[in-house]
């Protein structure tokens, strides 16, 4: 017999199905009254079949939100449904999420059949039925052929795909991936991204990603939320948080970013001296305000006289540079000792040297004005 | 086949270098980091962590504590009040020379075993992997053969007429009589605890990396400057250890002087069993007992700080050193001269036992003239013999249960502790093996003889279950610490119940832990004798303790059928614990 908030559910195959959709609403987990909270008032919708990735840095609580979706985490406050029913209160066997783990977690004791069977067992579903599944799965994931080893006689880059498996054999409507490439190497991890998106594609389930690798969470995502102290601070597309960040942590914390501080006088903006003409996106609300301009969005000039006209303009010194085959990039310091960098393509004002004095500039539709 | 033998071998020897190291260093383990906890601890719940202790607690609280403290009070009550028992101990003749050959005995027997076993612990790490497993191997035998076997292999050595006897007739010593004499005691007990040096000396040895003493060399020093400059220093953390595990080991002992010594240079074990068991004068014993337990505890502190100062020092360097453990290097004729030697010392019990075991002879002739198996027919017939095996074997099997089912439970509820908690408690639930096993042995006595427990099986039972409940703790604990923690939660997340996730997974993963505590608590109860000893009694009379009897009440050559017996009865539970650890635990890590 079954309780009504028992999520768990017999799977018939592993062709697509509708991915599940998870609504936080108002979330929150203290560890103690001294401490400030872990997760602080997130709310956040995420739809069905979306590849949505929870991206911050150590700390910001972006595990704990994870945790606290799967079960096992207990939230001090708030609620988390799961396709409109409430699963706050479901101890986590009984969510069925697919959860990948960090250093991939496998049972060592069991061979990678068992592995990726184990969930297929405690939903009580058929033998034969099971090892259909158990192949068909791992024929998915490219492991056909390894059934009968056991973990520790796998690479790392298969032992994720094990435990990729094992998430997903039991078409779960949701996956749940915390940092699973963390442990790979560069080469292998951008294999597995490729692997993932192309998992995510062919399930179609909701995919909530965990990691603090902001090429992975751009890669990836169809959104990014990003977590700082334990609050989401921005949520959106790649292209939107990267080309319209709101605050200054977004436009630092995803991509680089030339950061100037000055303030807003009438409606124009001043920095050191300087007026700037305003253009471009502009965050909403009150508060201080400072000037970002993306990396590949700054020219220099070797002098003012050759800054095209109507450009915002800001003296710099060269303090490196470096070339990276299709590019090059500036290392910059500007005048008042913040630092910065330029991406030039490769043919442009090539012979730069180090202590160089040069003029930053950029069109002002290129700028975003963010919150402090 | 080579390959999985010398892995075997190793792993073993980690196991027992695991004990050692927590018989010397209680709370290691405890403080030991545990793998990020991650979403779901196991100690989510402390309450439940404190409720799986409670049984053990308890059991060692009413076995062990209590009945300790009532000792410590005696012997400042009994037969009057004040520090009078203690005083006796400082003034009187006897027992002051007794007490001073006691230290000067054990103190004697841990350097002279350190001069013994350092070189074979160094070759140990110069040797390619199969000589290794063959080297650990030897050093293992000892365990296996049952205390008493060895003693008993001992008499029949250094008795007049014996072996080494005749070996030294041609050196004009012929008339020498070994038996009964304080260096036949010394003799006998350096090789029961060499192996207690072997082990942790060789596991310090195993971390330090090579390549340092050639560093050394390449910035000057001569070879042996290098080595004492580099080397020694960095193994002194093994070398402290070991020794001062041996000699506090050494202070407690009674079986070898009892049967290779004589009452003329009794040792302090014995005067603690005559005056317990014959004067039952508990304030006087008590006293000595409390006297052993505090230079214990010193010398463990001491030894403590000392090494614990040293192993920071020589983990620092360690790191590489494992990584180039199958190099071997060459090992020089004296040290080879050296080793051989050792290995003899180790093996050599061992290999008198059997064939006495089939010799015809009235008297312990060895070797043996004329064969038989008359010794055999005797231990499977004669009523006290079979008595015995039957004894021990229930003592045995009940202890094993017992332990194991308490040590499981306590080492499940130890991870759900908080740390501090945890490191306290794990100490404590090892206290049994740091306290001397005669003090225990007196402590046991004094408090059933009240309960009424004396002379019955139950109360050896009851006294072996605390000694053995350690080594399960241990067992347990190492292999729950050695388990990735997220896997519960793991399982969880895969649909698996509370329940269904501890039988699925975490039960699994557990079990070699669990199976060789269980072998451990059966070894030790088997193999335990001053305890049985003491509680003995006509329907309570356990296999070593009619061995014991066999040769200090009347000789009775069965002794060595038994002592065969012995050697199968603990080799054949410890080997398969071994290949079932060696099978599983491949598995069973990650």
């Amino acid at each position: 017999m079954r309780s009504p908030t028992d999520q768990r559910t017999v799977p018939r195959t592993t062709a697509p199905r509708a991915g599940g959709r998870v609504e936080l609403v108002d979330l929150c987990k203290r560890y103690g009254a001294a401490e400030p909270p872990a997760v602080d008032h997130v709310t956040l919708d995420i739809q069905p079949g979306e590849f949505i990735t929870l991206l911050g840095p150590s700390g910001s609580g972006k595990t704990t939100t994870l945790n606290m979706i799967v079960g096992f985490t207990e939230p001090t406050s708030g609620r988390i449904a799961l396709n409109g029913r409430d699963i706050s209160r479901t101890p986590a066997h009984k969510r069925n999420f697919g959860m990948v783990f960090q250093n991939y977690a496998l049972f060592p004791h069991l061979t990678v059949a068992q592995n990726v069977a184990f969930p297929l067992r405690e939903r009580k579903v058929p033998a034969a039925e099971t090892a259909r599944l158990v192949g068909e799965t791992l024929r998915l994931v490219d492991l056909d052929g390894m059934a009968d080893r056991r973990p520790h006689e796998l690479s790392g880059g298969q032992q994720q795909r094990v435990a990729l498996a094992r998430a997903v054999v039991f078409s779960p409507s949701v996956l749940l991936l915390d940092e699973p490439l963390s442990a790979l190497d560069r080469k292998l991890r951008q294999s597995l991204q490729r692997e993932i998106k192309r998992l995510h594609n062919e399930l179609g389930l909701t995919f909530v990603f965990v990691t603090h690798d902001q090429d992975e969470a751009m890669t990836l995502s169809d959104r990014i939320a990003i977590f700082n102290r334990g609050r989401i601070v921005a949520v959106g597309t790649p292209a939107e948080l990267y080309h319209r960040p709101t605050t200054q942590f977004v436009a630092r914390f995803l991509g680089e970013s030339n950061v100037f501080a000055g303030r807003r006088v009438g409606d124009g903006y001043e920095w050191r001296g300087r007026k700037w003409t305003l253009g471009g996106p502009t965050a909403a609300g009150a508060g201080e305000r400072a000037v970002v301009v993306r990396p590949e969005r700054l020219n220099v000039a070797f002098d003012e006289e050759s800054v095209p006209a109507g450009s915002n303009t800001a003296p710099a010194t060269v303090t490196d540079v470096s070339f990276y085959g299709t590019y090059y990039r500036l290392e910059l310091a500007f005048a008042d000792d913040s630092v910065g960098c330029a991406v030039l393509p490769v043919g442009a004002p090539a012979a730069v040297d180090p202590g160089t004095p040069v003029v930053a500039h950029w069109r002002p539709e290129n700028q975003v004005l963010v919150a402090e | 086949m080579v390959d999985r033998e010398h892995r075997r071998a190793d792993e073993a020897l980690d196991q027992l270098e695991g004990w050692l190291t927590h018989m010397v260093t209680p709370t290691v383990t405890a403080e030991a980091p545990v793998r990020r906890l991650g979403p779901a601890r196991i100690g989510r719940a402390p309450a439940a962590g404190w409720l799986l202790l409670l049984p053990s607690l308890i059991a060692l609280v009413i076995l062990f504590v209590v009945p300790l403290l009532n000792v410590v009070v005696e012997s400042f009550t009994e037969p009057t009040t004040g520090l009078g028992n203690y005083a006796s101990l400082f003034t009187d003749g006897y027992t002051l020379r007794v007490l001073g050959r006691t230290l000067l005995v054990a103190l004697v027997v841990a350097v002279i075993g350190v001069l013994l076993a350092f070189p074979y612990a160094y070759a140990m790490t110069l040797v390619g992997p199969v000589m290794r497993a063959v080297l650990v191997t030897v050093v293992l035998v000892p365990f296996w053969t049952s205390m008493l076997a060895r003693n008993f292999a001992w008499m029949v050595l250094m008795q007049d007429g014996g072996v080494i006897q005749r070996m030294l007739g041609p050196f004009g010593l012929g008339h020498v009589t070994l038996l009964g004499t304080t260096l036949a005691v010394g003799i006998s007990m350096t090789q029961v605890l060499l192996p207690f040096l072997v082990l942790p000396m060789y596991s310090a040895m195993s971390q330090i990396d090579g390549r340092l003493v050639a560093a050394g060399e390449s910035l000057g020093a001569p070879r042996r400057r290098a080595f004492r400059r580099i080397y020694l220093p960095l193994s002194t953390p093994g070398v402290i250890a070991g020794m001062s595990l041996v000699f506090v080991l050494a202070l407690g002992f009674y079986v070898t002087p009892a049967l290779l010594g004589s009452s003329r240079n009794a040792m302090i074990a014995q005067v603690i069993n005559i005056r317990t068991k014959e004067l039952l004068d508990f304030g006087g014993a008590g006293a000595m007992g409390v006297f052993l337990l505090v230079v214990t505890l010193v010398v463990l502190g001491l030894s403590r700080r000392l090494a614990g100062q040293n192993i920071a020092v020589a983990a620092a360097g360690g790191q590489l050193a494992r990584t180039g453990r199958d190099r071997s290097a060459p090992v020089r004729p004296w040290l080879r001269a050296h080793i051989t030697l050792v290995a003899i010392i180790l093996v050599a019990p061992t290999l008198v036992v059997i064939p006495m075991s089939f010799s015809s002879a009235q008297t312990f002739q060895f070797p043996p003239r004329q064969w038989s198996t008359r010794w055999y027919e005797r231990l499977f017939t004669s009523p006290e013999w079979t008595a015995a095996i039957l004894n021990t074997l229930q003592v045995g099997i009940f202890t094993a249960l017992i332990a194991t089912v308490l040590g499981t439970t306590a080492a499940f509820g130890l991870m759900r502790l908080r740390p501090r908690w945890r490191g306290a408690l794990h100490g404590f639930l090892l206290s049994p093996m740091i306290v001397p096993h005669i003090l225990v042995a007196l402590v046991v006595f004094a408090s059933f003889l009240r309960l009424g427990l004396n002379g019955t099986l139950i109360g050896i039972i009851l006294a072996h279950t605390a000694l053995a409940l350690p080594f399960v703790v241990i067992a347990v604990t190492a292999r729950l610490q050695g388990m990735d923690t997220r896997l519960p939660s793991v399982a969880a997340s895969l649909g698996a119940s509370p329940v269904s996730a501890f039988r699925r997974v975490t039960l699994p993963l557990v079990l070699p832990g669990i199976l060789s505590g269980a072998v451990l608590a059966f070894v030790t109860s088997l193999d335990e004798v001053v305890i049985a000893l003491f509680l003995q009694a006509p329907g309570a009379i356990t296999l070593p303790v009619q061995m014991f009897n066999s040769v200090t009440v009347q000789i009775d050559p069965t002794i060595s059928a038994a002592s065969s017996l012995m050697v199968l009865l603990v080799s054949v539970p410890i080997l398969f614990a071994q290949v079932a650890g060696a099978r599983r635990g491949k598995r069973g890590t990650r």
